[in-house]
């Protein structure tokens, strides 16, 4: 029994497609302006990878902030939910998850059966988002994907400020036109130093229960992941595709929700 | 400037050791208590006269990561709060034997629920009510009140709490606060002999140490700086005014500018030491001590804010002030409310105000020393012009 | 400051639209406690701005101050946060008005609510009140906002110390306080409290009570036959009218509707969902309460901090006694003031009575005070009832701080969350 999970998030839209609880089919994509048409095109391309059509699929599940357009889907659920079942199915152990997107940062408390125990979201400050990452990539005139193997250089963390993304920026700045300049890769490990603070602190606030898993897209950057563990002072667990944990957990709901019909 | 005086230097040398510093140290080795309390509605002679040393729970003099503190205060308690919290967290005031906290601020009562519900093995935390107004009735209030805590601290710590002993503490508190005085009185002449920033490490030092041992430090001082010639010169004459502060860094970071702070309204400085306790009128010490804290130099809390603003006002005509730096940390309701208030009637009287909001702890960052700059230089136009 | 100019053209305004909103409610009426509801928050507007007209005099009087004492004095008020907060939410002023506090020199951390009130106040867009009565029976800016109020207008103006306990010697002193407040609308108003009077309304008050009390038991039923709307109703009642006739009315067409849905064994849509609220919900998004009842199926059964009474030991021949120990069995009163556990206990005990499945904190970004009890509520309600709690960071009248669209994801994925434990 095909079914998929579409996860719509502000910058990238994933597909999962699972048959019989296997995964067969995946894509992840840019996200077109109308999150309908990006999401057709996502699923297309994972059906595809599938040898599927879309008229296979018995159930398909939307989810992320793009997931209310979906018309085509049956059922929408939030990232939360998703976020659970879709790590509790790859790494059954996760207790904690970590996930940081383009625009949110969420910390979830997972119980065995994949269900929600506790969550706490980012306070409306964009200074641990991966908005702030790719702003402050900009600011060091460099690729996003390099951010993280350049961080590893690093012999300290230069000063940033976890405080409020507007202060991190002065700081950054005044770091790059210091002389002279503090290097390039403290500055980095810095910048993923206030974020990891700030999200870690975060997840203080709900607890944090062994294992722990770093998902969503900033979670592909090996700098930030190794300060996330730093700041924790634990092993943190990174999914080898991190990005599509949302998607892969709608689909599961598609399944059980299949199964219920 | 001449040297550091000898006395400042045994000053830092108590101060480098907070929060468990050398002379607490000592006291906890012979076997003695020790009672931190945070807010000055705390009659610490009450404290004192059961044979407990009354140490200020304070932050750090430096700005911290709140991480853990957040954690039960939330990100929107003020950061002096979070700041105890945060050290208590970090078991630096492990050696703390009881917890006098008052109901004087929202911070201030919602540190101690913390305390309260979530730090272990503490005999005593408890919490005084203190009015905000200070009529007769509200006297009798909070004389019942202290004497409702001196009683918990017996009981506490199996200990009588004398009328003798508290005499004894009032004669002790009140030389302090003479010589805290006569070291103010210093600070009015044109090149006064300490910095705004000695200032504040030698106000901290009295929370950090017995009493008697601090009033020994504070006579050798006195002596020393009447023998000598030091003189700190600055261009402008400053107040600083508002929340808790304790870092000396953050007023020499204003200083380094080349203003001088001769005066300030903090409850780590004047604030604390102002008002002696009247050791005529009253039969019952208790009255006495009671009757002092709750007429002292008022905080933000206490309403009307008129006092406090007449206060301040007679303070900038007496230290001879030109501007006012008002230092509030963030979500310190009190005084970021009354400050428009507060401004606007030093404005009047010609006393420019330069509003700080930041955290508790922060020293010299790029920020305020750009404001202070700004600030310096538009005081030294104004005096050009006229 | 002495600053404040009274300039009426918008409270005239916000008076217009609250009476197109009573009328077109009277032609699409919904039930009788609402139309109640929207008639008595007219009317008290309508009242302050004839008397403004007619010279008569207003008290300003800021939250938690006992209406009994101006309503059996007859002195028309003027409610400090609520009216500001009502006539901006009404008129959508609110970057204007939050922008002039700014002006003002207000810090931006200061609560939004005060800070709304001094940007209205200080502009002299409300009746100029002759003389000012406030207390801080909800938190530190309470007692400073009110002296800033009495300060723009230049009035004279009474503080009511409201002390942190209500031991026996508290309660003396808060009663005392009461007396001193009587003392002082006396002089103002160069009338003298009619002390029998003055007994009948407290003893009509403690009727309200008794009602009041009824409404959270009937809120308990399963299903509960209770509108999320009450919510937000309640606040605004208890805080302009509590221990009036006004409020008396609308609490008893809220008793006897809960009453006929209670006898019917229904509540007013499908219930999936028992939800808890806490602290003040965003006031600016009805909408928020009526979405969660109506499309998600979640009543909110139980508001322990806005409507959790304690008991209330009424002395009918102590009046000023009476009010005191009321403010302390108020559920604002009792939850805000004290110990955090008095509120952590509101909100256990309250889930027990009401059987909630999970909890909303209302967490406004810039009440310090409220913010800093949802550890341990939430530590409670996870030890003693076993059941989670939802954060929501929020402003309770500025929509632009957390807009409303991120607010329903949250509670939507926290009924998922609530659906997946069932």
């Amino acid at each position: 029994m095909p079914v998929a999970g579409i996860d719509v998030g502000s910058q990238t839209t994933k597909v999962v497609i699972l048959n019989d609880g296997q995964v067969v089919g995946q894509s992840v994509m840019v996200s077109a302006e109308e999150a309908e048409t990006g999401a057709r095109k996502a699923l297309d391309e994972a059906l595809q990878q599938a040898g599927l059509a879309l008229s296979d699929l018995t159930t398909i599940v939307a989810t992320g902030a793009g997931r209310k357009d979906v018309s085509f889907a049956q059922k929408q659920k939030t990232s939360l939910s998703c976020l659970a079942k879709g790590i509790n199915r790859l790494l059954p152990a996760v207790r904690t998850l970590i996930d940081v997107g383009a625009e949110s940062s969420t910390v979830i408390r997972i119980n065995e059966k994949g269900g929600v125990d506790d969550s706490i979201g980012h306070d409306r400050c964009a200074s641990g988002t991966g908005a702030f990452l790719e702003s402050m990539a900009k600011l060091m005139q460099m690729p996003l994907p390099e951010m993280g193997q350049e961080s590893l250089k690093a012999q300290r963390r230069a000063e940033v400020s976890s405080m409020c993304a507007i202060f991190a920026e002065q700081e950054v700045i005044s770091h790059v036109h210091r002389v002279p300049p503090t290097p390039k890769a403290d500055i980095i490990a810095g910048i993923h130093g206030s974020m990891a603070v700030r999200i870690v602190g975060l997840a203080k606030r709900i607890g944090v229960k062994p294992e722990i898993a770093l998902t969503g897209g900033v979670a592909r950057n090996v700098g930030f992941a190794r300060v996330i563990e730093e700041e924790l002072k634990q092993k943190v667990v990174v999914p080898d595709n991190p990005q599509i944990v949302a998607a892969l957990g709608a689909a599961r709901i598609a399944q059980e929700e299949g199964g219920k019909q | 400037m001449t040297d550091t005086p000898k006395a400042l230097e045994k000053i830092r040398e108590v101060n480098a050791g907070f929060p468990y510093t050398d002379p607490i140290k000592k006291w906890k080795e012979r076997g003695g208590k020790v009672v931190a309390w945070t807010c000055t509605y705390v009659p610490e002679e009450v404290i004192w006269a059961a044979g407990i040393l009354p140490v200020r729970m304070t932050g750090d003099s430096h700005e911290l990561e709140l991480e853990d503190a957040n954690a039960y205060l939330y990100i929107n308690t003020c950061s002096f709060q979070r700041a105890c919290l945060q050290m208590t967290l970090d078991k630096q005031y492990d050696f703390l034997d009881g917890y006098v906290s008052a109901a004087t601020c929202d911070g201030s009562r919602r540190l101690a629920d913390v305390w309260r519900n979530y730090i272990d093995n503490i005999p005593l935390v408890y919490v005084l009510t203190v009015p905000r107004k200070t009529t007769e009735r509200a006297h009798q209030l909070y004389i019942s009140e202290v004497k409702e805590m001196k009683q918990k601290l017996e009981e506490a710590f199996k200990v009588k709490i004398t009328d003798d002993a508290m005499r004894q503490a009032i004669k002790l508190y009140n030389h302090t606060r003479a010589m805290l005085k006569e070291l103010y009185e210093m600070r009015k002449k044109d090149k006064p002999p300490i910095t705004g920033a000695e200032a504040l490490e030698i106000v901290n030092a009295a929370f950090r140490m017995p009493r008697d041992e601090y009033n020994k430090l504070l006579e050798e001082l006195l002596a020393e700086l009447k023998d000598s010639k030091r003189e700190v010169t600055g261009k402008v004459r400053l107040l600083i005014s508002g929340s808790p502060l304790n870092n000396p860094d953050f007023i020499a970071t204003i200083e380094r500018e080349g203003a001088i702070v001769v005066t300030d309204e903090l409850c780590m400085g004047t604030r604390y030491w102002w008002d002696t306790v009247d050791e005529k009128t009253y039969k019952d010490p208790l009255e006495a001590i009671s009757r002092r804290y709750l007429n002292n130099f008022p905080c933000a809390r206490m309403v009307p804010c008129d006092e406090r603003f007449d206060r301040v006002l007679a303070m900038t005509r007496e230290y001879r002030v030109e501007g006012m730096v008002a230092e509030i940390i963030r979500y310190c309701v009190p005084y970021a409310h009354d400050e428009p208030m507060l401004r606007e009637r030093l404005e009047r009287e010609g006393i420019s105000v330069l509003e700080l909001d930041l955290e508790y702890g922060v020293s010299g960052s790029g920020q305020i020393r750009t404001r202070a700059q700004a600030f310096i230089e538009m005081l030294l136009d104004k005096k050009g012009q006229s | 400051m002495a600053t404040a100019t009274q300039d009426l053209t918008r409270f005239e305004k916000a008076v217009d639209i609250l009476d197109s909103i009573y009328r077109h409610r009277q032609l699409t009426p919904t039930t009788k406690a609402d139309g109640i509801y929207y008639r008595l928050i007219l009317e008290y507007n309508r009242r302050l701005l004839q008397a403004s007209k007619e010279g008569r005099q207003i008290a300003g009087y800021g939250l938690m101050i006992p209406n009994e004492l101006l309503h059996a004095m007859d002195i028309v008020p003027l409610h400090l946060e609520v009216g500001s907060s009502l006539m901006v939410t009404v008129l959508k002023l609110y970057e204007e008005v939050l922008a002039t506090a700014k002006g003002l020199g207000m810090a931006v951390e200061l609560c939004s609510a005060h800070r709304t009130m001094a940007g209205v106040h200080s502009q002299g867009w409300v009746p100029r009140p002759d003389f000012v009565v406030w207390c801080h029976t909800i938190c530190e800016a309470c007692t400073k906002s009110g002296e800033f109020v009495r300060d723009v207008w230049g009035a004279p103006g009474f503080f009511l110390d409201r002390p942190f306990l209500d031991t026996e010697e508290q309660l003396a002193y808060f009663a005392d306080e009461l007396g001193e407040m009587v003392a002082f609308l006396e002089k103002q108003t160069g009338k003298k409290m009619d002390w029998d009077r003055l007994k009948a309304v407290v003893a009509e008050s403690y009727k309200c009570y008794g009602i009041q009390k009824e409404i959270q038991q009937l809120r308990a039923l399963t299903p509960s036959p209770t509108y999320n709307r009450f919510v937000v109703q309640n606040i605004l009642i208890e805080w302009l009218f509590g221990g009036t006739p006004q409020a008396t009315d609308f609490y008893t067409a809220v008793r006897d509707e809960m009453k006929q849905m209670a006898a019917e064994g229904r509540s007013p849509y499908p219930e999936k969902f028992r939800v808890q609220t806490i602290y003040v919900p965003p006031m600016f998004s009805w909408k928020t309460m009526d979405w969660l009842q109506r499309e998600k199926g979640a009543t909110l059964v139980g508001d322990p901090m806005d409507a959790r009474w304690q008991k209330w030991d009424l002395n009918p021949e102590r009046p000023l006694l009476s009010l005191a120990r009321k403010v302390f069995a108020e559920p604002h009163g009792y939850t805000m003031h004290g110990p955090v556990e008095r509120a952590v206990s509101a909100c256990v005990q309250d889930a027990l009575d009401t059987k909630a499945e999970g909890a909303v904190y209302w967490a406004a970004m810039t009440c310090p005070q409220g913010c800093a009890m949802i550890r341990p509520v939430r530590d409670g309600l996870k030890e003693k009832v076993g059941i989670p709690t939802l954060i929501v960071n929020m402003d309770v009248n500025d929509p632009t701080v957390v807009p409303e669209s991120e607010i329903m994801e949250k509670l939507e994925g926290f009924l998922e969350t609530l659906e997946e434990r069932k």
